[in-house]
């Protein structure tokens, strides 16, 4: 109680406290030079006469973020792989993305 | 130049992108929806994908979320909204044109260039989000060319034609009484440039994906309970619920579940754990043999739980199959008992696609809605409450950057506060991750308070309260058992004899947890938690009156493998 008092009636707290900023806008505004995901855009798509807003990302700046992000790092597929339950290769096992046929499939013929 | 360098040294690396878009209400009463899109990719491993935690899902868009009232005649009204969604969604997946075939550099996190070619490999929603994304008209598969009223036959069909779709759509020009024409042909909505059309190398029905969460739970085991509710009538059932003892993994329906409303997915989960055990036993009406009915219920549990499997082998869809086969080969019954005359239900056929669901991306697991119902509450639902609720998309979509900038700041300063990985390297750090104390090396732990629940109760109150007859005599062989491991039963008999409890009544222990680690460690070591009460009937602070309870569990004692219980399967 006393020290809230004692906050709200001292306008030095941030100075006090050792904090870079005074209230929440200028913390917004610290917040807002951090590096971010992709900015969002606003955009007008008219149908039927009529405009309506989106709110979008930049899908390619978003691959690249989930890319590049460094929790991600070194947990990342990049090849497709065939996985099988016995060394006869005949008892193929999927579980992932990259273990299914379809990165096979379009692997081989990007590479054609 | 850099056609002949791929082909000299192929290095394309595909980004499966699946893209998964479904309304949510943002608001309790005023009905205010919100429109998000997610995107994730193929190629982070899908235990992090299904975290939102881990933020392997981005939000791309939130959609218009209008319902088009001006527009009086319904049928335009439908038209313009599907080409609404297309137009949007085409703007926000335009990028994906050049950059599917042609690739695009990227850098990854370890600092490697990859040349990356996004294609669209997934598109995950519910059934008539896939309809309004495929083009396809209500009642029919958004994946194949099956008939209406084939739906609900058990058989496959080949995939719609994307080729004489692509060509139908090309005809816009010749004006729209003839588009209209091309597009029924080919089977498809007459829709002005579907958001797939210019996507190369991606074919839409392909990637349509299937979906445990509104196929199956809400779908197909929703359909069941309520035709099991009519055969039996509610009352039955809903007394046979009530009877159900308590368990630790059952939920306990204590006023039944057909006056349950608005149902979800893990009531529904809850509810196809008893199904069975609800319906074995019970007479059908006008004496047909119950064999078929369970035949079919016990096939739709099946498939239900194999195709949550998070491998997945050549075996295993066998079984699948299986399991869909017998479902069509016993659901006869529920036409002879007057339930239902045909079987044309969307979602009944859609299990049909499961099999080269898996095959194609990988288990189920991999695209479920039910991680995208999740990042509702991050993505739209705390977004909207932050606002003022007055033009909201834009505050909304600040917040969110912020709230993402925050979040990948504290990742970073977390980082950095870490020791370095390669610093760790060395042979006291190695043992020590290898036997922390947190993950004991034993398969089952057990768990119970530290102070008994009763500090003392006496033989006699033993006998009365918790039913334990026998316990004094259970004791002494125990003791003597201990003592002596060699001796045969007489001769434990005879030990026991002679012992002498110098006390009049035990410590009791009301409650004991066993936690059962996945033996194939396959769900990030998820571990089972079950419990065994044994209580006797007692009174509460406010005075109501507990009911006892004394579960039924049975234990391995020997430590031998192959030891326990043999159980025999009856009429299934």
């Amino acid at each position: 109680m006393y020290l809230s008092c004692y906050l709200t009636s001292s306008s030095q707290v941030h100075e006090k406290l050792g904090l870079s900023y005074k209230n929440s806008k200028e913390l917004n505004i610290i917040v807002d030079k951090l590096p971010s995901r992709p900015k969002f855009h606003k955009d007008e798509i008219t149908v039927s006469g009529q405009a309506f807003d989106i709110y979008h990302r930049d899908i390619l700046e978003c691959i690249q973020s989930l890319l590049g992000d460094p929790e991600f790092e070194g947990k990342l597929k990049f090849a497709p792989e065939k996985h099988y339950s016995g060394p006869d290769q005949l008892n193929r096992v999927y579980s992932d993305v990259h273990t299914g046929k379809w990165w096979w499939k379009v692997q081989v013929s990007l590479n054609v | 130049m850099k056609v002949a360098l791929e082909q000299k040294q192929p290095g394309a690396t595909v980004i499966p992108v699946f893209i998964s878009s479904d309304k949510t209400q943002l608001t309790l009463f005023r009905g205010k929806m919100a429109y998000p899109v997610y995107l994730t990719i193929g190629n982070i491993p899908k235990d992090i994908r299904r975290k939102p935690s881990r933020r392997g899902q981005i939000l791309l868009a939130y959609l218009p979320t209008t319902k088009l009232e001006h527009i009086d005649n319904i049928a335009s009204r439908r038209r313009a909204l599907s080409n609404l969604y297309h137009a949007c969604v085409r703007k926000v997946t335009s990028p994906l044109e050049s950059a599917g075939p042609d690739g695009f550099e990227v850098s990854v996190s370890n600092g490697d260039i990859h040349h990356c070619h996004p294609l669209l490999a997934g598109f995950v929603s519910d059934y008539p989000e896939q309809l309004l994304g495929a083009c396809c008209k209500n009642g029919t598969c958004p994946k194949c060319t099956v008939p209406h009223d084939c739906l609900g036959d058990g058989k496959s069909y080949p995939l719609r034609d994307l080729k004489k779709v692509l060509a139908a759509l090309k005809t816009l020009d010749q004006g729209p009484t003839a588009y209209h024409k091309n597009c029924q042909d080919a089977g498809i909505k007459p829709v002005f440039h579907p958001f797939w059309e210019n996507l190369k190398g991606v074919n839409i029905f392909e990637s349509i994906t299937s979906d445990i969460l509104h196929q199956l739970y809400q779908g197909v085991v929703k359909h069941l309970v309520n035709w099991i509710k009519a055969i039996f009538g509610a009352a039955e059932i809903d007394a046979r619920c009530r009877r159900l003892p308590p368990n630790h993994n059952l939920r306990h329906f204590s006023n039944g579940i057909t006056t349950l409303s608005r149902i979800t997915g893990q009531e529904h989960s809850d509810i196809s754990r008893i199904i069975l055990g609800l319906i074995i036993g019970m007479k059908l009406p006008g004496n047909h043999s119950p064999i078929r009915l369970l035949r079919a219920t016990r096939s739709i549990l099946d498939f239900l739980y194999l195709a949550q499997l998070p491998v997945h082998t050549g075996e295993t869809l066998k079984l699948l199959q299986v399991a869909l086969d017998t479902f069509h080969d016993n659901k006869s019954i529920f036409v002879d008992l007057g339930i239902r005359e045909i079987f044309n239900i969307p979602k009944l056929h859609s299990l049909q696609h499961y099999i080269s669901c898996i095959e194609n991306l990988g288990t189920t697991d991999n695209y479920n809605t039910e991680s995208t119902e999740r990042l509702h509450i991050d993505f739209a639902k705390d977004a909207y409450r932050a606002t003022n609720h007055k033009d909201e998309y834009a505050q909304m979509t600040l917040w969110l950057e912020r709230r993402e900038k925050v979040l990948l700041h504290q990742v970073h300063i977390n980082h950095l506060l870490s020791p370095h990985p390669m610093a760790s390297s060395g042979p006291k750090n190695l043992s020590s991750s290898h036997q922390s104390p947190d993950t004991p090396n034993d398969t089952q732990r057990i768990h119970i308070t530290k102070t008994p629940s009763v500090s003392s109760v006496s033989f006699d109150k033993l006998i009365s309260n918790y039913g334990a007859v026998d316990f004094r005599q259970a004791l002494t062989v125990f003791i003597a058992s201990y003592k002596n491991p060699t001796f045969n039963r007489t001769q434990l008999q005879k030990a026991a004899y002679n012992i002498f409890l110098p006390f009049q009544g035990v410590p009791v222990f009301h409650k004991i947890k066993l936690w059962n680690d996945d033996p194939q460690d396959l769900v990030d070591g998820k571990k089972t938690l079950d419990a065994i009460h044994c209580r006797p009937r007692m009174e509460s602070k406010r005075g109501t009156e507990l009911p006892a309870r004394f579960d039924t569990a049975l234990i391995c004692v020997s430590p031998d493998p192959g030891s326990g219980v043999t159980g025999s399967l009856y009429f299934l």
